[in-house]
């Protein structure tokens, strides 16, 4: 077994175990002759310490390695070469660097001959005894020797790496060069690096794309680095950068015609330098985006320069110059760009829609224009469209995006509306995303209680959230429907009337007849949501509008004002009919009762009677259950006790009639409660009526006493009930109830109706007690 | 232990919602129990009020559509006896011997009924008498001018003193009573 497995071993090594055996020899090699180097350098025998190091380097050579081991052997070597760097630095060696470059170039290989030059060449500025200019020129110039895409990038990297604090910059003497010479150093050495790096692509046989495309990735740095250098030379301003690094650079990225290349280097050179610049550069950078490969991703490079600049001019609206329109450099380029690359996924052409809008309404908040701009370009690419493609959930994410960012920012709904190209964006979206966006629109209104005066914007933000007002044709089946989150979505939609406002009656009213033309179509699912509150302001409407008439702010003869009732009356009456016509009885009979305790305050009392007409008859023919008949009643007489009608007639023919109904009430203990609180319709005392009818108050009582005397069974409380309306009728000095008559209800109380355990026995000991306490005249109680 | 009275929202029939400066003064940490007077009219703000406290008790209002609202309810909390109705069916409209011989049936402590959209408290015959009010300063029949109300009450043994908050003018003004059971 043993033996077996052993074999095994040497026979196969996996990729990974032969790379890693591969790089531990060369280590091993390069740290012996690093060694070696040391213990030269330590003993003074540079010659020595030359060869050696020729050694590390041959180590370089290899083309067994990875790149990303290559990598790691090259930071070993690095590290020894720096040893070196350091020793030629401290001259004990006594020799003068002109010859020590000279001795260097006659190393036998090119690649150790242009590490040790580069070694010697910085050493060589360093100590100033040759001007930087020409010796980065020279070594610049001799790197060309290495044409293989590794070693190539590696040895650029040692001599962008070992020259970087040597590069003339603004404070340099003269001799040394200029800022420019150390552009020109750094621009054909990124440029070369990026060719190399290219390079590497084409060096695999195309199945190993993948891999080739991964191992260059992990080298991209090496190339990137060369930017970042331009961008820590203090020489490098605005200027420089707009007329010669950036042309310069932009010719490499885009000649390149590499996607890896062009992606990385454009995120780097956005990255690196400063905003200012971009912003001062805006149309090349854009510019640059158009001409790239067509599979690079442009959006992300465009997004996040958006982004980026959005963000700058937030913070410093200050630094942004007046003459750079940012917002149309952007637009016009985006819109060239999408239209050159028709490749371009829909998502991403979403996506870049969401930052220019976020652009523009943090760079210009109040600019409608832009924003509508946006929208609208998004509306002209998308019709072009498949409905499919439009439905992803991506590119869907991203347009209720782009509807959501304007009712964020502007918190308006009536901005948000103002833009044209709004509404026919939301038209794109399926059934669900609609009403999602509508009830967005709902919130905002809500939230930010955004009164709306005008009836065409009622109108106008009707139709916009449309989905939610009427039955649309891809709208799932009602029993598809969460009934709870549908009663939601329509009381949000019915609370919107409470924000529709204006102080010209006129319009007001125009915007209720807008507002129940829109409801009126949404069926009964939500009609009796959504025509209640229309009722109620239009209560509210009409009963200011009486008050403004009162006190003389409107001025209006009789007529008129007659008229103007009448228009409301029809408007109101036939809102509540469309509710009882779909058989809500119980709730159009009690919006006949508001209506009627409304127009009975604004005086219009032949509306009164029909209302009343109306609300009797919906009881006497829909409301069947009865229990809803009690509680019908009930506020059927607190309702007409409550009015203020003059005519008598018109009175004394309602409050029959409802006596007349609770004396058909099902259950005697009702008939007898409810006639008994119908003793109120003939004592009815507040400031604008008086009406009082002694007689027919007792007359009530006793027929009720009456009533549930007859019973077999009639428990305390109904009694207890008559004998408190007795008192109530006592407590206002009345004299409609006979004291004898509340004696003799108590003494028949406690000597026929007290049973053990019965549960009004408190309400009666709390009924004697207050008889007690109040020391009535006539009435003696024990 | 802190009380919150409150009800006759009437989302959406009459108003679009509890105003944002009574929302920032209903907290759970000063809301024990909820006693709605009722005409909340829709879920909304029955779910609001379940997120300030579990302990929420309403009755039914004369527009509430959900039927299992009782028409009265009897709460004990500490030494009192709370007495909830909405009031629609009280004959004349928040009439105070209406409201007593209301007290007396329920044989409460303290009575809360709404109805009125006016805030009231007023102590008699020995008992208090709390009316909210409307929350949401609903358009009412009976009362012209209404103003956002509601009514908070801290219990401590026999003793309970009453704010009352109105929505004035966009300032919320309190008013104080003490109460003491006897």
């Amino acid at each position: 077994m043993m033996k077996k497995k052993n074999t095994t071993v040497v026979q196969t090594l996996s990729p990974d175990e032969e790379q890693a055996k591969f790089f531990e020899e060369a280590k091993n090699n390069v740290m012996i002759q690093g060694h070696h180097m040391k213990l030269s350098l330590d003993n003074s025998k540079l010659m020595d310490a030359l060869k050696y190091a020729s050694n590390i380097i041959n180590e370089l050579r290899t083309s067994l390695l990875s790149p990303k081991s290559y990598y790691a052997l090259y930071l070993v070597a690095f590290d020894y070469l720096q040893y070196l760097n350091t020793y030629l630095y401290e001259e004990k060696h006594g020799k003068r660097m002109i010859e020590l470059y000279e001795v260097v170039q006659h190393a036998g290989n090119v690649l150790p001959r242009l590490y040790l030059l580069i070694t010697v060449g910085s050493v060589y500025i360093k100590t100033k005894q040759a001007p930087a200019k020409d010796v980065l020129k020279d070594l610049i110039e001799m790197c060309r020797g290495v044409q293989h895409p590794t070693r190539g990038l590696f040895l650029r990297h040692y001599l962008s790496e070992v020259t970087k604090d040597k590069l003339p910059d603004v404070d340099s003497p003269a001799e040394a060069g200029t800022v420019m010479d150390s552009i020109d150093f750094i621009i054909q050495n990124f440029t070369e690096t990026n060719k190399l790096w290219v390079r590497m692509q084409h060096q695999a046989p195309t199945k190993d794309k993948e891999r080739r495309e991964n191992e260059r990735l992990e080298l991209r740095l090496l190339v990137g680095k060369n930017l970042s250098r331009l961008a820590q030379l203090d020489g490098v301003n605005q200027e420089t950068y707009s007329e010669v690094v950036l042309p310069k650079v932009v010719e490499q990225i885009i000649n390149c015609k590499d996607k890896i290349a062009q992606e990385y280097l454009m995120e780097i050179l956005i990255q690196v330098f400063p905003d200012e610049f971009h912003l001062a550069t805006l149309d090349d950078i854009l510019q640059t985006c158009a001409q790239l490969q067509s599979g690079v991703n442009v959006k992300a490079i465009i997004a996040s320069l958006i982004d980026r600049l959005a963000n700058f001019a937030t913070r410093n609206a200050e630094l942004v110059p007046s003459d750079i329109k940012i917002f149309d450099i952007f637009f016009n380029n985006v819109r060239e760009i999408i239209k050159a690359r028709p490749n371009m996924e829909l998502q991403d052409i979403l996506g870049l829609h969401v930052s220019l809008l976020n652009l523009t309404l943090k760079c210009y908040p109040t600019n409608k224009d832009n924003a509508n701009e946006v929208l609208g370009l998004c509306q002209s690419i998308i019709s072009t469209k498949s409905k499919e493609d439009i439905n992803k959930p991506t590119c869907v994410k991203q347009i209720i995006q782009l509807l959501q960012i304007p009712l964020d920012v502007f918190k308006n709904v009536l901005v948000v509306l103002s833009l044209t190209n709004y509404q026919p964006l939301i038209s794109c979206l399926s059934y669900n995303n609609r009403k999602k966006v509508s009830l967005d629109i709902v919130n905002s209104t809500i939230q930010n209680s955004t009164i709306i005066e005008e009836p065409e914007a009622v109108s106008n933000l009707l139709e916009t959230i449309s989905t939610l007002i009427k039955d649309e044709e891809d709208q799932p089946s009602m029993d598809d429907i969460d009934k709870e989150d549908f009663q939601e979505e329509q009381n949000k939609v019915a609370s919107l009337i409470h924000l529709f406002d204006s102080e010209d009656p006129e319009k007001l009213f125009k915007i209720y007849i807008i507002a129940r033309g829109h409801f009126g179509t949404g069926g009964q699912h939500r009609i009796r949501h959504t025509l209640v509150p229309l009722v109620f302001c239009s209560l509210r409407f009409i009963r200011n509008f009486k008050q403004q008439v009162d006190t003389g702010v409107i001025t209006l003869d009789q007529n008129k004002w007659n008229t103007i009732g009448g228009k409301i009356y029809t408007f109101v009456s036939e809102t509540i009919k469309a509710l009882a016509d779909i058989k809500l009885a119980d709730l159009s009979f009690r919006l006949y009762l508001q209506a009627l305790q409304t127009f009975d305050q604004c005086g219009l009392v032949g509306k009164v009677k029909e209302l009343a007409i109306k609300a009797l008859l919906i009881f006497q023919e829909d409301i069947a259950d009865f229990k809803s008949q009690v509680s019908a009643l009930q506020l059927l007489i607190a309702t007409l006790n409550s009015l203020n009608i003059p005519d008598e007639e018109i009175y004394e023919s309602l409050a029959a009639q409802t006596i007349k109904q609770a004396s058909r009430l099902l259950l005697a203990p009702d008939q007898a409660k409810l006639i008994a609180t119908c003793s109120h319709l003939f004592w009815v005392d507040h400031p604008d009526r008086q009406y009082q009818n002694p007689e027919s108050v007792l007359q009530a009582l006793k027929k009720a006493l009456s009533i549930i005397s007859n019973e077999t069974n009639p428990g305390l409380s109904v009694f207890v009930d008559i004998l408190n309306e007795c008192l109530f009728y006592c407590d206002k000095n009345t004299g409609a109830v006979p004291v004898q008559f509340i004696s003799d209800l108590v003494e028949l109380i406690r000597t026929t109706h007290v049973k053990d355990a019965d549960p009004a026995l408190s309400y009666l000991q709390n009924t004697i007690s207050y008889i007690q306490s109040q020391n009535y005249p006539g009435i003696s109680i024990n | 232990m802190f009380i919150i009275a409150i009800g006759d929202t009437h989302v959406p029939h009459r108003s679009h919602g509890i105003p944002p400066e009574f929302k920032r003064l209903l907290v759970p940490e000063k809301t024990n129990h909820i006693l709605s007077t009722g005409n909340l009219v829709s879920k909304e703000i029955y779910d609001y009020f379940k997120t300030l406290t579990s302990d929420v008790h309403i009755v039914k209002g004369d527009l509430d559509e959900n039927t299992s609202y009782p028409d009265t309810k009897v709460v004990n909390i500490g030494e009192f006896k709370f007495g909830l109705y909405h009031g629609h069916q009280i004959v004349p409209s928040g009439d105070k011997s209406s409201l007593a011989l209301l007290q007396r049936q329920l044989d409460a402590d303290v009575l809360i009924t709404g109805h009125t959209h006016k805030p009231e408290v007023f102590e008699a015959n020995g008992k208090l008498f709390v009316n909210p009010g409307s929350a949401t300063g609903a358009f009412s029949n009976i009362s012209n001018d209404v103003i956002p109300s509601f009514v908070l009450m801290d219990v401590q043994s026999n003793n309970i003193t009453v704010y009352i908050y109105k929505l004035i003018d966009g300032q919320v003004k309190v008013e104080k009573i003490d109460y003491v059971k006897q």
